[in-house]
């Protein structure tokens, strides 16, 4: 699941073929079809500072892989890359396997060797059961180790949050920290004691400025707003850490 | 009777000069069962290993030894977790832990086994404190004495326990008990007996306190004193407040899978909350739907008062609740029935937040729900931005608990503003909107404190609901669908001719 720029799709679909158009079926289906897919590569985001992290000629599965858009710049490292979603990969050139799997119900793919790298971009925010899970990949037999895994979320202590949550407004959104489909939220603390928990040590954490390419364009005014905010996270990363971003190993 | 399997476990970390003494004191009547000595040890710099293995090899003993060494340091937990998933692998029935530098006498073992041996209990812990001074007398310094008495007596007092010291690392366990609790999960340094102690005081499982002797001897304590305590201080107070919305942690989440059946959901009937006030808003003798059943109190209050109840929820039913029909659904799908024409009140009691797609669920509500526009809909939910949550998310904090606003069955958070405008989205409109003080009684019991708060709360709610509402209780009224005036028009009509206007 990419980063929570999501595309909204408004469907003209009804559950039943043959029945009106049912102004309320269609209001939920506008709010609920979104299917994520915009990747930010030419920016400080945390899709460019994982494809910068991981090394070439590994093997990498990316749980939750969306469209795979991370598969194309991976393929051009050299990396064998393993991807799994709940919903079916449309163009599979990149992607060497693909599993589709509902992280809900059902359990990992088993690989028969484990990864260098586990990627978990903006995933375990949308799990019913986080504690499970993380669990369930402590002991799966793709990891071992020596593999990095490499988890992003957004963080529900980013500064704008706690202000308006401190003034009474706590509205989700069709994206962002607040993204609709988020069933649990984050900090930079909880969600690293969600690892530490299952027995995973951190190895490194960063803090990431907000997508401002993606508001304002690719502009100067972009460019001054992400090095303000990288600044900031200098001083307080709990603080302005749009998102958080995780480099951890077994214990 | 069959034998029992019984396991020696002797964790070790750089004892290669003690772990022939403590093996050679292994009492020999052990051998009335099938026992079994498992010696790991945990990648010491010395030659533990080695030792352990030149013991078992020069002497003939009646028993089984195993000797295991790890490639890497475990720490003191992690090697006992290896060594718990031996016995389970290898189908004993119990486990006795053994110290490799001697702490704990091994001549107790007999003793300490036969409470489990005759089922009598699932864990035996020997207590070095159960006489006064033994272990002052034992050789254990006097740092250790005072600091196992302070923080035994803070753990007593936190855990509303009684018990003689929770810091001794000699126990004996059924395998049976160990299954039960999520021993993995527990963490891998120094206080990973206290934390097991803890699981099995939450998992309400049996356990038994015997006094053992104490001998110091000139073994090398590995432990930093001051982290320990920290350790034990932190999560004994973790232990305690899962049940509020400050922590989580899911190895106190216990007894497993009772978590959320519904009987573990506390009823808050007794005093000014969510279920009383849905309780009191239900005419008597009306026919209600319950969506979100929260344990059952409120249909229970409602049966009481004359009313049929249906009920709709995720979890299976209670026995002891008369319902018309319970249906235990998956909250991801169209979970509600068909027609709601037999039905009077619909309450959907803390749900809302809990289905995937709270807006799918209402958007398939408002469909129904306008075929029976007289329908009283009455929806309760958490209050997201309630005082203590904007100041701890102010402070950085926003954690998941078992219960309450932050309960992790939220997949969805409202404050009472998002949860009008979410029902206006989908075209109800909006009757009452109620204030529910916080559940003080279920924190401080039923006494004055707590009702002295309760008045409190409800006097602020009186000036600031979305400050200071803990819950939010709001009466919606859909609006009628047009093929339902177009019905009443035509019965109107059909009335009107038998008795025309005069």
């Amino acid at each position: 699941m990419g980063e929570c720029a999501c595309r909204l799709n408004i469907l003209l679909k009804t559950s039943h073929p043959d029945a009106p158009i049912s102004l309320y079926a269609l209001l939920a289906e506008t709010v609920i079809d979104i299917r994520p897919y915009q990747a930010k590569f030419e920016f400080d985001s945390t899709h460019a500072r994982v494809i910068r992290a991981i090394e070439s000629g590994t093997r990498v599965l990316d749980i939750g892989c969306a469209d795979g858009y991370l598969a194309a710049p991976l393929k051009g490292k050299g990396c064998y890359i393993v991807g799994t979603d709940i919903y079916p990969i449309k163009d599979t050139t990149d992607v060497d396997e693909f599993y589709q799997s509902d992280l809900n119900q059902d359990t990992l793919p088993e690989a028969n060797q484990p990864f260098d790298y586990v990627l978990l971009l903006d995933v375990i925010e949308h799990l019913i059961n986080p504690e499970q899970f993380v669990h369930q990949l402590r002991q799966s037999s793709n990891i071992d180790q020596n593999t990095e895994i490499i988890a992003t979320t957004g963080n529900v202590a980013f500064f704008p949050i706690r202000l308006s949550l401190l003034f009474g407004q706590f509205e989700y959104q069709d994206r962002g920290i607040l993204d609709r489909t988020h069933t649990r939220l984050f900090t930079a603390k909880s969600f690293r004691a969600l690892f530490e928990e299952a027995d995973f040590e951190v190895i490194e954490m960063q803090g990431i400025p907000a997508p401002f390419p993606l508001i304002f364009g690719d502009t100067l005014f972009s460019k001054f707003m992400l090095a303000l905010n990288r600044f900031l996270i200098l001083a307080s990363k709990g603080l302005f850490s749009f998102q958080i971003l995780y480099r951890l190993r077994i214990k | 009777m069959t034998k029992k399997r019984i396991l020696i476990f002797i964790v070790a970390y750089n004892h290669a000069k003690l772990i022939e003494s403590v093996l050679s004191r292994i009492p020999k009547e052990l051998t009335a069962h099938e026992t079994e000595i498992l010696i790991i040890d945990d990648a010491s710099q010395d030659l533990t290993f080695e030792a352990a293995e030149a013991y078992k090899k020069q002497h003939n003993l009646p028993y089984k030894i195993t000797v295991l060494v790890n490639p890497k340091n475990q720490r003191y937990g992690g090697n006992q977790k290896i060594g718990f998933h031996y016995a389970i692998e290898n189908n004993y029935d119990i486990l006795a832990l053994v110290h490799g530098d001697g702490q704990y006498t091994p001549e107790a073992l007999p003793q300490l086994l036969a409470p489990i041996l005759s089922g009598e209990t699932d864990a035996v812990m020997g207590s070095r404190m159960a006489d006064r001074f033994g272990a002052l007398k034992g050789g254990m310094p006097l740092y250790k004495y005072v600091g196992n008495k302070v923080l035994t007596a803070y753990q007593n007092f936190v855990l509303g326990t009684n018990l003689f010291e929770f810091h001794t690392g000699y126990r004996l366990y059924s395998i049976a008990a160990l299954k039960r609790i999520p021993f993995d999960l527990v963490t891998n340094e120094f206080h990973f007996d206290n934390e097991i102690y803890i699981q099995f005081l939450l998992a309400g499982e049996r356990f038994e306190e015997i006094g053992i002797d104490t001998f110091y001897g000139d073994e090398v304590c590995n432990v930093d004193g001051f982290r320990y305590a920290w350790d034990i201080m932190k999560t004994t107070a973790i232990a305690k407040l899962q049940g509020t919305s400050m922590f989580y942690r899911q190895k106190y989440d216990l007894p497993l899978n009772k978590s959320t059946a519904p009987e573990s959901i506390p009823s808050k009937r007794d005093f000014h909350s969510s279920h009383s006030s849905c309780i009191d808003d239900v005419p008597a003798n009306s026919r209600v739907l319950n969506v979100g059943v929260d344990g059952g109190h409120i249909a229970q209050g409602l049966l009481e008062k004359g009313c049929k109840v249906s009920g709709i929820d995720d979890s299976p039913a209670s026995t002891d609740i008369a319902y018309e029909n319970y249906q235990q659904v998956d909250l991801r799908d169209d979970s509600l029935p068909s027609s709601l024409k037999d039905f009077d009140v619909i309450i959907l009691g803390d749900v809302i937040g809990r289905f995937e797609e709270p807006e799918k669920f209402l958007a398939t509500f408002a469909e129904r729900a306008r075929l029976c526009p007289e329908l009283q809909i009455v929806a309760t939910s958490g209050n997201v931005v309630f005082i203590s949550n904007r100041i701890l998310a102010a402070l950085g904090r926003f954690n998941y608990g078992k219960r309450g606003i932050l309960s992790r069955q939220h997949r969805r958070l409202f404050s009472i503003n998002s949860l009008k405008s979410l029902f206006g989205m989908y075209g109800f409109e909006i009757v009452t909107v109620k204030g529910i003080p916080a559940p003080f009684p279920l924190l401080f019991g039923d006494n004055i404190a707590s009702k002295a708060l309760l008045a409190m709360n409800n006097f602020l709610i009186f000036f600031s609901k979305g400050l200071f509402a803990y819950q939010v209780q709001i009466e919606v009224r859909p609006r009628p669908a047009l093929a339902w005036l177009l019905e009443q028009a035509k019965k109107e009509t059909e009335a009107r001719r038998l008795n025309p206007r005069k």
